[in-house]
């Protein structure tokens, strides 16, 4: 997608806007702040899509990965809040409310890593989940869980090790 | 500096990197490992490649109505067609310069042709790919100047002018997905200071250095128009 192709803009835009803002919605919470979040994302897209390296991982990853990020900064002031376990518990079943037009496109890709996940003990999952979605770091987490640190970074990192071998896994199927 | 211990201790620590989670120091630490170590910067790119994966488990949510009409309207309204990367442009100038061949375009160019080669070389002997420089600016009055190297290792470099009153910085890179990595900090010395790292991401991912004192004006490279 190159500047000045509206047309190419927009075929992008609806592609993965709902997957944008479902992200940005989980994060912060506020449709308001979500939709303000999925607009930069996609602004941020626009303005690099030549840096994108498509050797380095999918669209949707790298477009998600700004969003999480941009979703992120936006909740940092508010660290006290607690994370509705709702929220996390939907992230952690794979859903069934896929709209069928984003069927095609995204549902595999969440499937898999449902999968992946659904492999995890819940105290490995519920770290992993936290660190990735809120950006929370291994002494936060200990301090919302009541686990010392160290059980925390053995939690994410053998939930990742483990996850990335799924997805290894699910790929090769 | 690669002993088994920094290797175990990297490795240990490669899924909070990736998760963008550890510590500015546990991720300084990492960086002079990573920096010589091929092995442990696969295995960080694979945690990367899976933490980023993780992010399609999120729920999928219509944006609210009209949110197309919106974006579309910013796009056309915003989106200009980037200038060509000024290094870009040299690397072409320069290719157009070897190219020239002999005669009386080659006899006066010469210098720029020496400039050329001499450009290369110095790419050649760390892999180098790209070379970058942008002032630093405390709002609008420029402070120094941030210089940034993509090869193997990648590195920042900044340098500041006699003129900075605060005592020191904490060094912050803030990527184009908005990501802002702590790197390091220096304390300023009498007259011009200077300070350098290497890169824990690619350099095109960088969109400004960040130099925060931790009283008074921040200081800002901006490297995202290049």
């Amino acid at each position: 997608m190159g500047a000045g192709d509206a047309e190419a803009a927009a075929a992008f835009l609806r592609r993965f806007q709902a997957r944008v803002f479902g992200l940005a919605l989980t994060v912060v919470r506020d449709r308001g702040t979500a939709e303000e979040v999925a607009q930069e994302t996609f602004v941020r897209a626009w303005q690099h899509a030549a840096a994108y390296d498509s050797r380095r991982g999918r669209v949707s990853t790298w477009l998600l990965s700004i969003a999480r990020n941009l979703a992120v900064d936006r909740i940092r002031t508010k660290r006290a809040q607690p994370i509705d376990p709702e929220v996390l518990m939907t992230m952690q079943l794979p859903s069934t409310e896929i709209d069928p037009e984003y069927a095609g496109i995204n549902a595999h890709e969440s499937v898999r890593v449902h999968r992946a996940l659904a492999t995890l003990p819940a105290e490995q999952r519920q770290a992993l989940l936290l660190a990735s979605f809120y950006g929370r770091t291994a002494r936060e987490i200990s301090e919302l869980e009541g686990v010392p640190v160290g059980t925390v970074k053995t939690r994410i990192r053998t939930a990742m090790i483990k996850v990335r071998s799924q997805l290894e896994v699910n790929d090769e199927h | 500096m690669s002993t088994r211990s920094d290797h175990e201790e990297v490795r240990d620590l490669a899924p909070e990197l990736a998760l963008g989670i550890a510590s500015g120091e546990e991720r300084a630490r990492a960086l002079e490992h990573l920096a010589s170590c091929a092995e442990c910067r696969s295995f960080v790119q694979e945690m990367s490649d899976a933490s980023d994966e993780l992010l399609l488990a999120a729920p999928v949510h219509e944006p609210p109505v009209g949110f197309e009409t919106r974006m579309i309207d910013r796009y056309r309204a915003g989106f200009r067609k980037k200038t060509k990367p000024r290094i870009a442009m040299l690397l072409a100038a320069a290719a157009i310069l070897l190219a020239a061949g002999a005669g009386g375009t080659y006899l006066t160019l010469r210098s720029d042709v020496r400039f050329a080669n001499h450009y290369h070389n110095v790419f050649a002997a760390a892999q180098g790919q790209y070379f970058a420089s942008s002032p630093l600016y405390s709002g609008k009055r420029p402070m120094g100047q941030a210089f940034a190297y993509e090869g193997s290792p990648s590195w920042v470099f900044v340098v500041l002018n006699g003129a900075n009153t605060a005592d020191g910085y904490a060094v912050k890179l803030v990527t184009r997905d908005g990501r802002e990595i702590p790197l390091g900090s220096f304390k300023r010395t009498i007259g011009t200071t200077s300070w350098g790292r290497a890169l824990p991401v690619d350099l095109r991912s960088v969109w400004t250095v960040r130099l925060v004192p931790k009283k008074g004006n921040t200081l800002e490279a901006e490297f995202h128009s290049q």
